[in-house]
């Protein structure tokens, strides 16, 4: 009889401990979400208010997987005064898998071309060489993406630490700000700058119609799919067909080597292991302009630690092309030269001053998410998933440097 | 998920032979503090209070080796509770965790024993199961002291620490040391036999 009773005990035990911890957290400061509107939000960010038909919206939001798109006007307030009132424009859902994140990235068009220089919807300090804002066509209000439920500001850190060595590639500006559709709260987001064609000429200040795209996206399976993005097909095939037969001259000839050795070593050097099969896009201008890289999506970044580019099981499109180019003896001494320089220059206490700065720009924020979408879940989780992503950059640099015996 | 099936398979089985066997039961139940001595920072802010208190059971087997020598495994559950501070933000903190020690003992001055060993224990986070870290099974170092009032009933005390390099949760930075003190009672499943 006790031997049954001491089973049922254990069976008991071990049902029961199922481990878990939870934690229950108190701010001072209660926010009633539903409360919150334009004159009421406290907040040192600039606020975008979107007005679109109730109806069409929440249709858009539901079908969220089937691009619809809506007719919206655009309002903007900094400081608590309005710098953009009624502006037609196009809203959308962005996104692939966080199309079904309770808190959707939004792609605005905006109908007529808005001149950032005269009322700034986007302001960058010391933007790259060449990189121009001064008139915007399109922005997304991005949800930071899969760091949505981690620090909101992984992408944005990642893209800043790119801007601040001074990397020779195109990459998307960002601002967080606050946004409200139909009066209501909707979120905390990320204006970031956009990367199609019409986007990359402002951003380059050529001809949109004379940039040609190309993309790598995610098949499933590690598989990578080659598209044509826009912009002349021919161009775009050539380029293809060139690096599947290995053309290691038309390739020196036509590809930007910088850009490629910095987009390339940057990408490696965060471990962003949700690349090179996805989240490629390359591009030129015109029929002869050199073949150049898009940085963006850098949401997986130092989440794998010993993925390596020199050791990746991937054998896609990118690894023909680095395979390729580094028979070159220049660009492969041009390789190991910008190695050593991102190295050098990103340290951890520059990638501590990008967090600490984006983190607190937000920090007064972040909590109306965590009020409206429980997303982080408390103040103190995000806490500490900011210290996790310093020190996962810290892993990750350490890592570079034994497996790439640096100095 | 996998882990856990483990041990589950594991403890099972152990119960399986142990229940058709004679020998020597331990049952346990006591308090259990933890602490970490260091001043703790997350992220920009450092951490008030890094204490917890809470309580302890567990249920195991002890064989015994050699004459002063024994093995013992005892599959237990902890709970803790604690309030934190950090920036004006106050937490409380529930823990429950299961712990599965495998500890040496050396019987002393006939009425004294001291133990050493160590145990996985499953630090599982709710908050973090989104970022997919569904559970943080950790290695720790035990040490302890007892003290037999007879065969039976015992007293005690004991220290562990988290081995673990990487400790991927708020909590166990919190709370990487612990301190135990108790009570066991030892017993045969078929009264008047030992056969150790």
């Amino acid at each position: 009889m006790i031997k049954k009773w001491l089973l049922y005990f254990f069976f008991a035990l071990l049902f029961f401990s199922s481990s878990c911890s939870k934690y229950r957290v108190e701010t001072s400061e209660q926010i009633d979400i539903s409360d919150v509107s334009l004159n009421n939000i406290d907040t040192q960010l600039d606020i975008i208010h979107i007005e679109a038909d109730s109806s069409l919206f929440h249709n858009m939001m539901t079908f969220a997987h089937e691009e619809i798109e809506i007719d919206a006007s655009f309002n903007m307030y900094s400081k608590g005064e309005p710098i953009i009132s009624n502006k037609d424009i196009k809203l959308k859902i962005k996104g692939t898998s966080t199309v079904f994140y309770d808190l959707k990235s939004l792609k605005v068009k905006f109908i007529k071309k808005h001149n950032n220089q005269i009322i700034p919807i986007i302001q960058v300090e010391d933007a790259l060489p060449n990189h121009y804002l001064n008139v915007l066509k399109k922005i997304s209000l991005r949800n930071s993406g899969n760091d949505f439920f981690g620090t909101f500001v992984k992408d944005i850190c990642y893209t800043e630490l790119a801007i601040q060595l001074r990397l020779d590639m195109e990459l998307s500006y960002y601002k967080p700000v606050q946004v409200l559709i139909n009066q209501k709260y909707y979120g905390l987001l990320n204006i970031r700058t956009e990367k199609d064609d019409n986007s990359l000429g402002k951003l380059l200040d050529v001809d949109n119609d004379d940039v040609n795209i190309l993309k790598i996206s995610h098949a499933g399976d590690g598989q990578e799919i080659i598209s044509f993005g826009s912009g002349d097909s021919l161009v775009i095939q050539n380029f293809i067909d060139a690096v599947r037969r290995k053309d290691t001259p038309f390739l020196l000839e036509n590809v930007d080597l910088n850009c490629f050795a910095d987009y390339i070593i940057f990408e490696d050097y965060i471990g962003n292991h949700d690349w090179p099969y996805n989240n490629v896009q390359i591009y030129n201008v015109g029929p002869k302009g050199k073949f150049r890289f898009f940085l963006y999506d850098l949401d997986f970044a130092a989440d794998q630690d010993k993925h390596f580019v020199a050791e990746s099981s991937y054998n896609g499109f990118l690894k023909l092309l680095y395979e390729a180019l580094k028979e070159d003896t220049h660009f492969f001494n041009l390789l190991k030269e910008r190695q050593a320089y991102i190295y050098e220059k990103a340290t951890v206490s520059l990638f501590r001053s990008i967090l600490d700065k984006n983190a607190h720009k937000i920090e007064k924020d972040i909590i109306y998410n965590i009020a409206k979408y429980q997303t982080p879940k408390n103040e103190i989780m995000w806490y500490y998933d900011l210290q996790r992503l310093e020190e996962k950059f810290e892993t990750r640099r350490k890592l570079f440097k034994w497996y790439y015996e640096l100095d | 998920m996998k882990f856990k099936k483990i041990i589950l398979f594991l403890f099972l089985t152990f119960m399986a032979l142990q229940l058709s066997a004679k020998g020597k039961w331990n049952v346990g139940l006591g308090s259990t503090w933890g602490y970490n001595p260091t001043e703790l920072y997350i992220w920009d802010y450092s951490v008030e209070k890094t204490f917890s208190s809470g309580i302890y059971i567990k249920l195991g087997y002890e064989w015994t080796l050699f004459e002063r020598f024994s093995i013992g495994i005892f599959p237990g559950f902890q709970q803790h509770y604690d309030e934190v501070g950090i920036n004006d933000i106050d937490a409380e903190i529930f823990s429950y965790n299961f712990d599965i020690p495998i500890e040496i003992y050396y019987y002393f001055l006939d009425n004294w024993s001291f133990h050493a060993g160590i145990s996985i224990q499953d630090y599982r986070v709710i908050e973090e199961v989104a970022l997919e870290r569904s559970y943080n099974a950790r290695l720790n170092l035990n040490l302890g002291l007892s003290y037999h009032f007879n065969y039976h009933w015992s007293m005690e005390a004991g220290f562990s620490t988290i081995l673990s390099d990487q400790r991927d949760a708020f909590l166990l930075r919190n709370y990487p040391n612990h301190l135990i003190i108790g009570m066991r009672y030892r017993f045969n499943l078929k009264k008047g036999q030992n056969d150790d």
